[in-house]
């Protein structure tokens, strides 16, 4: 498995349980830390690096499911492997809604609980290099002047040069400076490519 | 002197000398000194009578008073005054009636208590030999000292047969029972207290009759040890009934048991398959590491290690729905309550965690093990773990606590405590809780606490609830250590 830098989270109040999930993934080179409870694992500090938490649905204190809704509350968007003894399928629904990569049925074949890990950690990595992206491009779009912005703005919703120049009430030429500079600031080489920057500057709420 | 009556009629010839012709006396009064005296006469023709007068005369002070009158004829006349022989006579005479009456009495005294003592002797043997029960008194050397001949009507055996052969008695304890009527000989003699036992016994015709037998040992003044009196009751139509009661309580416990399980599926689905899975994981992990380069051996040994610790978990999880399914055996053996407990407890895990309950355990350490048969006992306390969940269906989880504890009561026996913090029981509902079909469940058939109370009772014990001064109710068992030997 190509994930080796990522931690795997594994949550279940049954010790034994616990220990074999643990060699199991261990086995196949990943890390993995585990926790007795969900309190546990909230005490813990959000993790850094890529990873997944495999979560048994059913323990004493706060459940799986509930520790779902707390992690999802605290913005902590770990993906989640749910491990359960009951095929309980009003349960298995609300946890894929809540987001859960899986809902696998005690006892279940390393296949597919390595599958679902597999699953989970990409897309940790995915969602965490996106985030980074995100942050990058939002950065970018905060080196912006003012002006600067409300030429992307135009420019995004396809104005052309002149357009934008009879708009903001300047001349073209200086509307073309400002859009050279926006692209060079944005580090994009197309309007193609600063239209998608810009959708994700504003899907991040700014 | 005068004598006062003419005493020359009383004169006779003599006869030949001899006793036999000593000459009766004759009585008079005599005036002597001025004093009337009676006096005893005697006339005497010839001195050769002489000796003969010895034995008439008193003693020799009545001698000196003696007078002898001779006659010219040659007669003597003798003369006893008898004034000290009459008080003598009169006192032995008084004397003799005295002791007459006494002796009279006496025979009285002695015939009242021959009557009685017979009179006894019959009322004791009728009460022995028309005993209802079979009766006897064993001596110390083991011969048999009595027999009631009420045994015939039980073994079928006469007394005399029992006298003769002193091995009867024992032979016809039915074979199952030997040991159950050796251990419980032996520990009476042994407690010299009365005992109770029942075991069965082969009739001479062959039939089966179920005895109780009672034994205490023959104590006599000093506390000396004079055997055994034991009295045999044929009690085979109770014991038919009672193993019929059994029976039918055996065969419903069995019915809510499975009850019980086919509601606790799903946790025990979920009992069973955290092993299952811990070992299936163990050995996908073993394979993996097994078939590295540089192969992980350490890994491997303790995959494998857990492995059977899981497997042998699974077992255990086995066993008990094993014992939830099964008709239970009539064979006793000693159980330790606190392992009831625990057991159950692990079998009830998952359903205590999904029921978010939280449980107290405070077991007493080192509880004496007590006769009782297992699985009645584990389903008694499954049965009171299970009610005090749905007591507490109406709490927040983190509310809903159960406490379970036992302790050793010196002389009651074993205590335990199902304490639980619901609503309690309605004052009106504590004397029903234990009815058939009572129930205030809309889904409960009323004879969950019905059969825990009998299991309860058919162990010798107490099952009763009261509800707690704060919260909830508690549900209190008494169990005694030492039981009536039975089969």
């Amino acid at each position: 498995m190509k994930n080796g830098a990522a931690t795997v989270f594994v949550v279940d109040d049954d010790a034994s349980v616990r220990k074999a999930l643990a060699r199991l993934i261990q086995s196949v080179g990943l890390q993995t830390k585990t926790f007795a409870s969900a309190q546990e694992l909230l005490d813990q500090a959000p993790p850094e690096g890529p990873g997944c938490i495999v979560l048994d649905v059913r323990m004493p204190g706060l459940n799986g499911l509930e520790l779902q809704a707390e992690l999802t509350g605290r913005n902590i968007q770990t993906p989640i492997v749910f491990i359960t003894g009951h095929g309980d399928i009003q349960m298995s629904v609300r946890a894929m809604k809540s987001g859960a990569v899986d809902f696998l049925i005690k006892p279940f074949n390393d296949k597919e609980l390595l599958g679902a890990i597999k699953t989970a950690i990409e897309k940790d990595e995915y969602f965490k290099a996106a985030q980074t992206e995100h942050s990058e491009i939002q950065r970018r779009h905060q080196t912006l002047t003012p002006r600067e912005r409300e030429v992307l703005g135009l420019v995004v919703k396809g104005r052309m040069n002149k357009e934008i120049a009879a708009e903001l009430g300047a001349a073209e030429k200086t509307v073309k400076v400002h859009r050279a500079r926006v692209m060079q600031k944005m580090q994009v080489q197309s309007v193609a490519e600063l239209v998608r920057a810009a959708e994700r500057v504003a899907s991040l709420g700014s | 002197m005068r004598v006062k009556e003419s005493a020359a009629s009383q004169l006779k010839a003599p006869a030949d000398p001899g006793r036999e012709n000593f000459p009766s006396p004759w009585r008079g009064f005599v005036i002597l000194g001025g004093s009337l005296f009676l006096a005893e006469f005697v006339v005497m023709i010839c001195l050769p009578y002489l000796p003969e007068l010895k034995p008439w005369v008193y003693n020799v002070a009545d001698a000196a008073l003696m007078l002898l009158l001779a006659s010219p004829a040659g007669y003597f006349l003798v003369l006893r005054p008898l004034h000290h022989h009459i008080r003598e006579r009169r006192r032995t005479e008084e004397e003799l009636l005295l002791t007459n009456e006494q002796l009279r009495r006496e025979i009285a005294v002695r015939r009242t208590a021959e009557g009685e003592l017979v009179e006894a002797e019959l009322r004791y043997r009728t009460v022995a030999n028309f005993t209802y029960d079979w009766e006897y008194w064993e001596t110390p050397e083991h011969a048999l000292r009595y027999c009631s001949p009420s045994c015939e009507r039980i073994t079928g055996y006469s007394a005399p047969e029992f006298i003769a052969d002193p091995k009867l008695q024992e032979q016809i304890i039915h074979p199952e029972d030997a040991d159950l009527w050796r251990d419980h000989h032996h520990g009476a003699l042994a407690a010299r207290e009365a005992k109770i036992a029942e075991f069965r016994i082969r009739r001479k015709d062959g039939d089966i009759r179920w005895v109780e037998h009672t034994s205490q040992p023959v104590l006599g003044e000093n506390g000396i040890f004079l055997g055994v009196r034991a009295s045999n009751r044929d009690v085979t139509d109770r014991k038919i009934k009672e193993l019929q009661t059994q029976q039918l309580r055996r065969e419903l416990s069995h019915v809510t048991r499975v009850t019980t399980a086919g509601q606790l599926a799903a946790s025990l689905a979920h009992e069973l398959n955290q092993p299952l899975t811990a070992i299936s994981c163990n050995a996908q992990a073993a394979e993996r590491f097994l078939a590295f380069d540089k192969p992980e051996l350490n890994e491997v040994q303790q995959a494998l290690k857990e492995i059977w610790h899981d497997s042998q978990r699974a077992g255990g999880v086995i066993r008990q729905l094993r014992a939830l399914f099964t008709k239970t055996s009539q064979q006793r053996s000693v159980v330790n309550f606190n392992e009831v407990i625990e057991g159950t407890l692990g079998l009830l895990r998952s359903e205590l965690v999904l029921n978010g309950v939280s449980v107290q355990l405070e077991l007493a350490p080192e509880l004496p093990g007590l006769q009782g048969d297992r699985i009645e006992l584990q389903q008694v306390v499954l049965n009171l773990i299970l009610n005090a969940l749905e007591a507490m269906t109406d709490l927040p989880p983190h509310r809903r606590r159960l406490r379970l504890c036992t302790k050793l009561e010196k002389s009651m026996g074993i205590q335990a405590d199902f304490q639980d913090c619901g609503s309690g029981i309605p004052p009106a509902q504590l004397s029903r809780l234990f009815e058939p079909f009572f129930t205030t469940k809309p889904t409960g058939m009323g004879m969950g606490l019905t059969i825990c109370h009998s299991i309860i009772e058919a162990h010798g014990g107490r099952l009763w609830a009261v509800n707690n001064r704060d919260r909830g109710a508690t549900f209190h068992l008494m169990l005694p250590i030492h039981q009536k030997e039975t089969v």
